[in-house]
């Protein structure tokens, strides 16, 4: 087995969950993954692979982010025909795209960098491989994760607020 | 030592501050009413982001159009062999089929049925990721032309022969005929070539694995090659890690609604969750695999559930929970004894803490007017003392644990309008209560009465 055999079992699933709740599209996250992936086999060795492999995975997103704003209009003409044809998909009720939507907006808010750090810790890595990954000294580590929570866990509950409020009005 | 700042206290709850650092924080907080609040905030902090970013994993799936009828897109489409468990379907198809040859031609068969192997049916083997149903079309479209016949063994069968059918080649190691296994090459290889920027690496090394077996398989006659077979066939059946996702709802059996705050947890792993409002958790990451599921709340009879997860999959698990009638008599205030209070005080529980020896609860009977319960075994010799202080009911409880003196935030109480705090206590069934606001000792007496019901 190749070292990035070993490589994309360990790290896939968590990789392609930060890019999906990053990107907010599972297909997008797993091509972004893959690249990354490709990168690695490039790579002669790795000395911090789950940095490495994240902060290299955050750079596509940036570049792939600039490409995107270029190729939103022709998207939003595919999207149109291919809402025609699409199926939807049964389990996602109405509450629970609801509640992504929200965690969305929330998360929204965050600046880059904290959305970031919180994102990675929730995979899994630690202090030292976030501040490497995203070049931050090791020891803000903990200040910008209290922040973003802090600030996550806010605005959540604004919006929520928000939107029992608007159910209310709407009721009466 | 100075009070920790918030990041501190956030890395130390995450595990990431070294030891000595982490035991001065937890002294402190022990000690510090202001740091133990903080740290009991940062703790909801940690959680409620946790659970807030799960409900981002909830993205659309599953809308690739059904049929073929797609706009040519100038955007690179996805192409159905980009799909890591079709590609993994197909690695292993590859495998059993080869294996497939090798166990015909030992039993001595004719080139005729040799070929006939490249014909295995794609039925979904068990090690096979399912496809799902938008798969299908391009699947079969895939296969079709290949498929002429059934053949006699499965393509699980097939795998599960591998390893014996290749001892037996190494003993023997016979010269083989190549072209059978050509096929089988093309089949694969044409989609990893054509852009192999695509093919997730451990599949597209499995993949070029199988092609090198199948050229090899003539020359090859050593253990190297028993090997490499073997790891082949473990790397097709361990593609993606085998994690599936656990969700579902808790219920209470009396009323049928969702039981918030339940805990949802897998024994003997670090993985749980906590119910939302509408009694709803989800938890990712569950190894794929029978798993036991407990659930507990207080008020309820504990449950366990086993269930299968699917890999890369999800298994809804609901879960009706029955109240437990033997603790309901300890618990003072649940919520459907609080909906039975009818009497002219109402006792609406603001907070509750159970989880030490004295529980304490907090209850608003009109608005900003709280008194505290609290409630502890006589025989308990951690709460001898209980002292109120005006204004605010801080308790000092000795020896009261960090969690003890947490619910007295100073914060939550002292916004009431100070006044004189009354107190009245007595004892029921081995039970010490003490009650205290700022209300008269009348409304004392009334509220005690109107507890005293709920308790039975």
């Amino acid at each position: 087995m190749t070292d990035v055999d070993r490589l994309f079992r360990t790290y896939n699933t968590a990789l392609v969950r930060y890019l999906t709740r990053r990107l907010g599209d599972r297909d997008w996250a797993e091509e972004v993954a893959q690249e990354t992936f490709l990168r690695a086999l490039r790579q002669e060795s790795l000395t911090n692979e789950r940095a490495w492999l994240f902060a290299v995975a955050t750079n596509l997103v940036r570049d792939e982010a600039r490409k995107a704003s270029r190729q939103r209009r022709q998207l939003a003409l595919l999207a149109e025909e291919d809402r025609e044809t699409s199926v939807e998909p049964e389990e996602a009720t109405l509450e629970r795209a609801q509640e992504a939507a929200l965690a969305r907006k929330a998360i929204d808010v965050l600046a880059e960098r904290d959305r970031l750090a919180l994102l990675m810790r929730e995979e899994g890595l630690n202090y030292s491989e976030i501040a490497e990954a995203l070049e931050l000294s090791p020891g803000s580590v903990g200040t910008t994760l209290s922040r973003a929570r802090r600030r996550l866990v806010e605005s959540y509950e604004a919006l929520q607020k928000e939107r029992e409020e608007r159910e209310k009005n709407a009721a009466s | 030592m100075q009070h920790p700042d918030e990041g501190t206290i956030h890395a130390w709850l995450d595990g990431e501050l070294p030891e000595d650092q982490a035991n001065e924080i937890a002294a402190h907080a022990n000690e510090c009413l202001e740091c133990s609040a903080m740290v009991a905030e940062a703790r909801g902090l940690i959680a409620a982001s946790t659970r807030i970013l799960t409900a981002l994993d909830n993205v659309p799936a599953g809308v690739i159009p059904e049929g073929a009828a797609r706009p040519p897109a100038p955007v690179r489409r996805r192409r159905w062999y980009d799909r890591t468990d079709i590609r993994a379907a197909a690695a292993l198809l590859i495998v059993a089929s080869a294996s497939y040859l090798v166990v015909k031609r030992d039993s001595g068969a004719s080139r005729e049925t040799l070929m006939v192997a490249d014909k295995v049916q794609p039925a979904p083997a068990p090690l096979a990721a399912p496809a799902s149903p938008a798969d299908k079309p391009a699947m079969e479209q895939s296969v079709a032309p290949q498929r002429a016949g059934n053949v006699a063994a499965g393509g699980s069968a097939a795998v599960t022969g591998i390893n014996k059918a290749m001892s037996r080649e190494t003993i023997s190691g016979r010269e083989a005929q190549t072209p059978p296994a050509s096929r089988a090459d093309e089949t694969v290889a044409v989609p990893d070539v054509a852009e192999p920027r695509l093919a997730p690496p451990s599949v597209q090394s499995s993949i070029s694995g199988v092609v090198k077996m199948t050229s090899k398989r003539g020359r090859l006659g050593d253990s190297a090659f028993l090997s490499e077979k073997r790891s082949i066939a473990d790397a097709a059946r361990a593609t993606k890690p085998a994690f599936g996702v656990v969700e579902g709802r808790v219920i209470d059996q009396r009323n049928e609604q969702g039981l918030a705050t339940a805990q949802v947890v897998l024994p003997g792993s670090p993985l749980g969750a906590l119910t939302d409002k509408d009694g709803r958790f989800s938890i990712t990451n569950v190894p794929a695999g029978e798993q036991h599921l407990t659930v507990r709340r207080i008020g309820y009879e504990a449950k366990d559930i086993a269930l299968v997860v699917p890999d890369d999959g999800s298994v809804t698990a609901n879960v009706v929970l029955a109240p437990q009638l033997t603790t309901l008599s300890q618990v003072v205030v649940t919520g459907a004894a609080a909906a039975r209070t009818a009497s002219s005080l109402s006792l609406r529980v603001k907070s509750v803490d159970s989880t030490s020896a004295t529980r304490r609860t907090v209850y608003e009977i009109s608005p900003g007017v709280r008194v505290t319960l609290a409630e502890t075994p006589v025989d308990s010799s951690r709460a001898t003392e209980a002292r109120w202080v005006a204004g605010g009911a801080v308790a000092t409880a000795l020896g009261a644990t960090q969690s003890d003196a947490k619910v007295a935030q100073p914060t939550t109480v002292a916004a009431a309008p100070a006044a004189a705090i009354n107190t009245i206590s007595w004892t029921d069934r081995g039970r010490r209560f003490v009650l205290s606001g700022p209300v008269p000792v009348e409304t004392l007496q009334e509220l005690k009465k109107q507890l005293m019901q709920l308790r039975r």
